[in-house]
């Protein structure tokens, strides 16, 4: 049989049946582009771990691809990613870095970190139990060290312990909760230095609770992990810093003493009654050599209640470091230190509501003071909730006093959670989790609460660009306000207009529309059509109207809201600002270019005056008239706004700032209309290139940046080029937009005009009468698309000698043109040339018999 | 052969070698998969194939010990095939209780001639080397390709698709699949020669 199958691999379809029969079964080392020499390190429940080198680096790396993780849902890979993201940022000498992550071929998530040449902690502390003590890796020199040294003494099990809370603390001061504390999870490199790794990744993966651990079918595994969890993950409870703070106790009490606090070897139900009631008994009972210091310390990360404990990491640290010091610890002093915890209970509880109404008045923007009352009134709330009556009024003056300094802190972390500002911010994601559990436990209780919770939550969610979480609480908001306040009331309009602004930004523009048809009525009802909050509600309805291509109706409600804005509110609004700038807009994406123009002026104006020369939005207005200036060809006004707004974004916002691309984007168009063809498609290229680097190769800005640079290319004259950049535009565009795209059309008329210009006249007059007839269909109806592709396709009818379609073309489109754009415009100029040169040809050369066309001797004969 | 720092049989006569540790962490990486899989499909459980591979490293390090390994007597490809037999029948016979090793002996000589054990080592060693080739050939193309190749002609998903998710032509696609099956069947072809 040897001899019959000896040839498979030369046979590309046995090869590659021998590949699919390959794929998926376990043991296979997977494809990962970028990385290669992929060697298996160790292999556990959760996956296995690689040595690889990276390819652009050449450094050696690891790679952990989660096999057992299953992603029911994209929601949460998308958590798996952001949590990358956010381990990512954690820079910190003993936490393992974070490189990279992505989905391998067979669609397992997989993270890139630091390679730490060393073992495990569970390795060196294996030995434990056989000596008495753990020992620390000798300089042995080899990859992964066989336990051997001495045993760690407590002094050195103890400092090793104070650099691991040190990491754990710096990673809760970011946000980032570990979830599975293990020695496994605690690489000891050859210093001796631990490396924390696995921050709360391979937990996210498989579910986030412990309750779905249990549901991994390896029994071991699962027990390897739960003899290190706290008494609340074991309970499938929510979990906070203070789960890691007792797993690190888990982890001390290891260290010390070879053993686990409790018992850990009999079946799993027993395990977890001990996990969740025997008390642990103090380390010096089971090792001597252990001072009454270090008892009180792990005893306090292992108390069963998370209020008894150190509250996070870094406090844990800072005892551990005050131990080694020689110094009196905190916890020593027990009672005291419990009676704060429980006042800090309570007031963290009524900080919780304050930081969600705080949220929620940074979305609405409303002031300082108001947002003190209600902080106040949903403390009060809290307050009688959770304590009796008097106790909180007693306390009402001493907490609004902290309420205000918290306020005025949490003011200034929560400000981070707006995007422009710092990117997506890791604390606030991670406060929305727990405010997410806080606003299941008010829904009951207190609607009125719960449905501002909701709304300020759906609003963050928003700003960070996370749709579905902020979907799932603007839609309870809304539900809940309709049927605590009835529909038509002010608050359920505005959760209405909330879930409309997203449903806008995720592309359910009917929906939207509805939404918020729904608030702009109830708003005129009831507080008149002259109120700013009615025009706001008109401004959003026209945004929606506008995606649905309903530019009449969406340019009636920009016009009245602008009306009543700059009646009430004035110029100086930013939401005057707003809607005057979105009017400008849309009138010229509608060709309405001259009534664009005055608008865009004004607003530009107004910008300056308001905000300064150097302000983005200033700059945005700029570059907004440039192109619509560009677009009237007045280039000499164009291209000097446009200089100088490319040094002042250089300057402020960087050579790769997606508005400084802008900016360069406009330019390069505008100096490819002078004809100076080089300098823009240099630019172009430029601009292609980082936008593609930046935003990815199919984004649609990086797709319009390699059009233009294409069509550079195509005036210099470079054919082969611009064809290649062209039709993987068009490809890209037509994939992912559809024909029913005005950008999937202009690409493919640029692509036609390349063909023009390779003398391809057939493939040209038979793609042009589609695009002709699609372009109708697509651009708005003032649009001059369509008739400058009119235009083109008469003149090349008339080159293929098909005379009297040409005539009837390059009248309609010439008229057509001087009709929208005027006599001077560039457009109406190119297609009245056309024109003329069709008909000077007819007058010059009426007896000719043989169509040839344009710019060669014999001229097409026009017939009357 | 790029990618690999020793050639096949150079990496056998370090293996002799008395202790030589990166030889044997190679020898390691690139049969364990072999071995693991073909313990699977004689029914064994994931971890009593580590079991089997452990033992199976064991048993070739002392036979190399003893000679060096000669590929006139015949393929490695058969050699190590009959000692993963004889380490899995052994632990067969030894979970029943007695190991009587004549028993095993006759047992893997059996098993060494049956053509549907055949069949399956078989398997295992085109996924071997298809394995070692692929690792070759990471090196060789770009990241776009290896994908192409693995979505169009793997996966076979449509090639508008492939093209389309990865930013190229359908044609560029096509050329994907035709060169690195063109590269995966050369590569192939000289492990084996190699392999004698």
């Amino acid at each position: 049989m040897n001899n019959s199958s000896s040839d498979w691999y030369q046979d590309h379809t046995q090869l590659l049946d021998v590949m699919r029969r390959g794929r998926g079964r376990l043991g296979g080392v997977p494809v990962i582009p970028g990385y290669q020499d992929l060697r298996e390190l160790r292999r556990g429940g959760q996956g296995v771990v690689y040595v690889a080198r990276q390819l652009s680096t050449r450094r050696e790396v690891a790679i952990k691809v989660l096999l057992d993780a299953r992603w029911a849902s994209d929601r949460r890979l998308r958590r798996f990613e952001r949590e990358v993201e956010l381990v990512a940022n954690l820079q910190h000498p003993n936490i393992v870095k974070l490189f990279d992550s992505g989905l391998t071929d067979e669609g397992h998530p997989f993270y890139v970190m630091e390679y730490v040449r060393g073992c495990g902690l569970d390795e060196l502390s294996s030995s434990v139990a056989e000596r008495g003590g753990c020992v620390l890796p000798g300089e042995a020199g080899s990859e992964r060290m066989s336990p051997a040294g001495a045993p760690l003494s407590v002094q050195g099990a103890v400092q090793l312990f104070a650099k691991v809370c040190e990491a754990v603390g710096y990673a809760h001061q970011h946000g980032v909760i570990h979830r599975d504390i293990k020695p496994g999870n605690i690489l000891i490199d050859l210093n001796c230095d631990p490396h924390v790794l696995d921050f709360g990744l391979a937990k996210r993966a498989v579910g986030g609770a412990m309750r779905e651990l249990t549901e991994l079918s390896v029994p071991g595994e699962f027990m390897g992990t739960v003899a290190w969890a706290s008494p609340e993950q074991i309970a499938g409870e929510s979990v906070d810093m203070r789960s890691d703070v007792y797993s690190l106790g888990v982890v001390l009490f290891y260290l010390l003493t070879g053993r686990f606090p409790y018992a850990v070897g009999g079946s799993l139900s027993q395990v977890i009654a001990n996990i969740q009631s025997v008390e642990a008994p103090r380390p010096s009972s089971v090792r001597s050599g252990v001072d009454d210091e270090i008892d009180t310390i792990a005893l306090r990360c292992l108390a069963k209640e998370p209020d008894r404990r150190y509250q996070s990491a870094g406090e844990l640290a800072r005892d551990v470091r005050r131990y080694l010091a020689g110094e009196p610890i905190l916890a020593k002093s027990e009672s005291a230190w419990y009676g704060m915890r429980k006042k800090l209970r309570r007031y963290r509880l009524a900080v919780g509501a304050v930081v969600l109404t705080l949220v929620a008045s940074l979305a609405y923007a409303v002031s300082v003071s108001v947002l003190y009352q209600r902080a106040v009134r949903a403390e009060e709330l809290a307050g009688r909730r959770l304590v009796d009556a008097q106790e909180a009024r007693d306390e009402a003056n001493a907490e609004a006093t902290k309420a205000r300094a918290v306020l005025e802190q949490l003011k200034g972390i929560l400000s981070a959670a707006r995007p422009e500002r710092h990117g997506r911010d890791v604390r606030v994601a991670d406060l929305l989790d727990e405010a997410d559990v806080l606003i299941g436990e008010t829904w009951r209780e207190q609607p009125e609460v719960a449905i501002e919770l909701g709304a300020t939550i759906g609003q963050t969610y928003l700003s960070l660009g996370l749709y579905e979480e902020a979907g799932e609480h603007l839609e309870r908001a809304y539900e809940l306000a309709r049927k605590t306040y009835g529909a038509d009331d002010l608050r359920a309009l505005e959760a209405a207009q909330n879930l409309g602004v997203l449903r806008i930004r995720q592309g359910r523009a009917e929906e939207a529309a509805e939404l918020l048809n729904r608030c702009l009525a109830g708003r005129r009802e009831a507080l008149g059509g002259d109120d700013p909050d009615t025009a706001a509600a008109a401004s959003n309805l026209a945004v929606a109207l506008k995606r649905l291509r309903r530019f009449d109706e969406a340019e009636a409600l920009y016009r009245e809201a602008l009306a009543t804005l700059e009646g009430s509110v004035g110029i100086g609004d930013p939401r005057t600002l707003d809607a005057l700038h979105n009017l400008g807009v849309l009138l010229g994406q509608q060709g309405r270019l001259e009534e664009s123009e005055e608008l865009l002026r004004r607003s530009l104006d107004a910008h300056r005056d308001l905000l300064g020369l150097d302000h983005p939005e200033t700059l945005m207005a700029e570059t907004t008239l440039a192109e619509t200036l560009l677009a009237r060809d007045k280039l000499d006004e164009a291209e000097g706004l446009l200089r100088t707004n490319l040094e002042r974004r250089r300057e402020r916002l960087g050579p790769e700032h997606f508005d400084t691309t802008t900016t360069m984007y406009d330019l390069a168009e505008l100096l490819r209309l002078r004809g100076k063809l080089a300098e823009a498609c240099e630019m172009s290229a430029e601009v292609a290139r980082i936008r593609e680097r930046v935003l990815g190769a199919d984004h649609r800005h990086t797709l319009l940046a390699k059009n233009d640079w294409a069509l550079s290319l195509m005036g210099l004259e470079r054919l082969e080029e611009a064809e290649r950049i062209l039709r993987e535009v068009y490809e890209t565009r037509l994939a992912k937009l559809g024909r029913d795209s005005t950008d999937t059309q202009a690409s493919r008329y640029n692509l036609v005009m390349l063909w023009a210009r390779q003398g391809r006249t057939e493939e040209v007059l038979e793609a042009l009468a589609e695009i002709v007839v699609d372009a109708r269909a697509v651009y708005p109806p003032e649009h001059p698309a369509p008739l400058v592709i009119q235009s083109h396709y008469g003149e090349q009818l008339w080159k293929a000698g098909r005379v009297a379609e040409a005539e009837q073309q390059l009248v309609e489109s010439y008229e057509g043109l001087r009709e929208r754009l005027g006599d001077d415009h560039r457009y109406t100029r190119t297609a009245r040339e056309r024109l003329e040169a069709f008909r000077g040809a007819g007058e010059e050369q009426v007896d000719s018999e043989e169509p040839a066309g344009p710019g060669t001797t014999t001229k097409p004969a026009r017939r009357p | 052969m790029s990618g690999q720092s020793t050639t096949y049989t150079a990496l056998l006569g370090r293996l002799a070698e008395s202790d030589n540790a990166s030889a044997w962490r190679e020898f390691h990486e690139r049969y364990a998969d072999l071995i693991r899989g073909f313990g699977r499909r004689q029914g064994l459980q994931p971890a009593d194939c580590d079991d089997v591979l452990q033992e199976v490293l064991l048993a070739l390090s002392q036979a190399m010990g003893k000679f060096r390994y000669d590929p006139s007597k015949g393929k490695f490809r058969s050699y190590l095939k009959t000692v993963a037999l004889h380490v899995i029948y052994k632990r067969r016979h030894a979970a029943r209780g007695q190991v009587d090793m004549e028993e095993v002996d006759q047992a893997t000589r059996a098993a060494a001639s049956d053509p549907s054990i055949e069949l399956q080592w078989e398997e295992e060693w085109r996924q071997y080397h298809l394995r070692q080739a692929m690792r070759v050939i990471e090196g060789e193309f770009g990241s776009q390709d290896l994908q192409a190749f693995q979505r169009y002609a793997v996966e076979g998903r449509a090639v508008g698709e492939t093209a389309e998710s990865l930013d190229m032509s359908v044609d560029q696609v096509y050329q994907s699949k035709s060169r690195i099956l063109k590269r995966l069947s050369e590569v192939i072809e000289h492990q084996v020669e190699e392999e004698g």
